[in-house]
């Protein structure tokens, strides 16, 4: 059987979560502790992935990331590539699509921690990003797991948007998902089983760590 | 580690609400005082820096904490709170805790050990914050705040929420901060009995304003305030110092500013302080020199006012050599036989309580 789509799913899922610890890390915690009025909005915005069909944002990433589109084109002229069909567009796709399964988590579980624990990392002579690193992140310690594992996890299930922005090139932007769908099409039921699977079997492992883990939550420490 | 003073001049307004305090703080302990809600915590978080709406100027010897030019961040003022609740971080055991502040301490303060050993915490060390009991955490915290090398301390209700034993047992330890470790306290309660046997001045706070501050002993003998302190026997406070030490009769022999009282119950050595207070009805009088009485205590007095108190009581306020005065109050009757009346000179026979020594 081919394993090609797992690793690109696997290589898709890990750039994709790291993309979005880094951007959505920030985010969160300006959702969690801003006062702007621009926060609810913001709020909403983040939260479009969770109800809009997947196609509509493929629909909308595939305008955007066209070669002739307001993304896609300075990419092209850059770096000589298109978006579409690509790897590259693969990951600007599944960083929205994936957005609230890591911002949310992880602005709840900076919620949870409100500002005291700052506030006292202040009074023993720590600077704000001191005190979000050192106090505010460990603290925090259960939301980044479920973000991790929540966005890893759904980023590996993702099939409507990455099919329309990077249709299904073997070895480039055949992921499990469309992999799975493929081998359907092609009646080839057997290898559609051993890919079904396996990502069922690691999704309910992924959700069962979660649920463990956060069942035994200390008190003081929010998620 | 000169102690330079701390002067704030200060308004917050909220809906419903409005802080309005200034002072200067010197040095040693002052006792931030007041029922509850009016306003002491919020005064303690305008002076860390941790209320964004407070207005006002802030003033650290040259230093300028709050002001028109701008504010400095809580993390760069020399300043420690320890919260009412502790707040130690329960991500890190008690020796972590300790690391962060020390870590991030700001100019020079107390060392190490001398907080480990001071505040009894080497055997708290690995536990865990949720681990430790209510007087551990407030331990702890405590030494945290110090680790981080403020010049001033704030403390939010250090003893509420602590058993009579564990009061009793933190007390010594905050009263001998300023001394040790050249760090000067304020601190909030609502308790007159931590006052007393705290602090060396006090703030006196009522809704949002701050009504007054003085030398504790001013302040508890003066008719004006006893309403604020829910005083309702009139009392003076009198400052001593241990002079000499009976030990065949386990006396202590005390200079205060009426004179040299004698009492028992103390075991500090000769120079330490000492505070006595000495309530009305422990005020006897007598026209002669007292020779066989059971109390050990009598002092030349002169009548200074006489107001009637209520139907048949009047209270009577005495000068005790040059600084010192007295409350007593005696009967109508009483007044007719000792012929009591402004500048009269007659004896008093007190019995003082011991309020606190500072070791």
């Amino acid at each position: 059987m081919n394993l090609t789509p797992v690793w690109i799913s696997l290589q898709l899922a890990s750039v994709t979560v790291a993309v979005l610890l880094v951007l959505g890390t920030p985010l969160a915690w300006w959702l969690a502790m801003g006062r702007s009025r621009w926060r609810v909005a913001v709020d909403a915005v983040v939260a479009l992935p969770l109800v809009l069909p997947p196609t509509v944002l493929g629909f909308y990433m595939l305008i955007l990331l066209a070669p002739q589109g307001p993304v896609g084109g300075p990419w092209l002229a850059v770096t000589g590539e298109t978006l579409t069909f690509s790897f590259a567009g693969l990951v600007i796709t599944s960083v929205l699509y994936s957005l609230p399964f890591v911002v949310q988590p992880l602005r709840d579980a900076f919620r949870g921690i409100g500002p005291r624990p700052l506030e006292t990392a202040a009074m023993l002579g720590a600077n704000r990003l001191d005190a979000f690193l050192t106090v505010a992140c460990p603290l925090a310690g259960r939301g980044f797991v479920t973000a991790i594992v929540l966005g890893f996890a759904h980023t590996l299930g993702e099939f409507g948007a990455i099919l329309m922005v990077g249709g299904s090139l073997p070895g480039e932007t055949r992921t499990v998902a469309i992999a799975i769908y493929e081998h359907v099409e092609t009646l080839d039921y057997a290898a559609a089983h051993a890919l079904s699977a396996g990502l069922l079997v690691f999704s309910f492992v992924a959700l069962l760590a979660i649920y463990t883990l956060n069942g035994r939550r200390r008190p003081g420490v929010g998620l | 580690m000169t102690a330079s003073p701390l002067e704030f001049d200060l308004t917050l307004e909220r809906p419903g609400f409005r802080l309005r305090a200034a002072d200067r703080l010197e040095s040693g302990i002052t006792a931030l005082f007041g029922p509850s809600g009016c306003g002491k915590t919020t005064l303690l978080r305008c002076l860390a820096g941790l209320e964004p709406a407070c207005q006002g100027r802030i003033r650290h010897g040259d230093q300028h904490w709050q002001g028109p030019e701008g504010r400095l961040p809580p993390h760069r003022r020399a300043v420690g709170l320890v919260f009412q609740d502790t707040r130690l971080f329960p991500h890190l055991s008690a020796r972590e805790n300790l690391d962060f502040a020390e870590r991030r301490r700001r100019g020079d303060g107390p060392g190490r050990a001398e907080v480990i050993d001071g505040l009894g915490l080497r055997a708290l060390l690995d536990q865990s914050p949720a681990a430790l009991s209510g007087g551990e955490s407030q331990r702890v915290a405590l030494g945290r705040a110090l680790l981080a090398g403020p010049r001033i301390l704030l403390l939010d209700e250090p003893l509420s929420g602590l058993d009579a034993a564990r009061q009793s047992e933190i007390m010594p330890l905050l009263r001998a901060i300023p001394e040790r470790f050249g760090v000067r306290l304020l601190v909030v309660t609502h308790a007159c009995h931590e006052v007393l046997s705290l602090a060396n001045r006090m703030i006196l706070m009522q809704a949002g304003q701050l009504i007054t501050q003085a030398p504790v002993s001013e302040l508890f003998s003066a008719p004006d305030y006893w309403p604020f302190l829910g005083l309702t026997e009139p009392a003076v406070l009198w400052p001593g110092r241990v002079v000499a030490r009976d030990n065949d009769w386990g006396l202590t022999t005390l200079a205060t500013d009426a004179g040299r009282l004698r009492v028992s119950g103390i075991s500090a050595g000769s120079g330490a302080p000492v505070m006595l207070r000495v309530s009305a009805r422990d005020v006897v009088l007598s026209l002669e020199p007292p020779m066989a009485t059971s109390m050990l205590n009598s002092l030349p007095v002169r009548v200074e006012t006489l107001e009637t108190e209520r139907e048949g009581v009047v209270r009577v306020r005495l000068a005790v050599g040059h600084r010192a005065a007295l409350w007593t109050h005696v009967t109508r009757q009483s007044v007719a036989a000792l012929r009591l009346e402004p500048g009269r000179r007659l004896h008093a026979l007190i019995r003082p309580e011991v309020l606190g020594v500072n070791h």
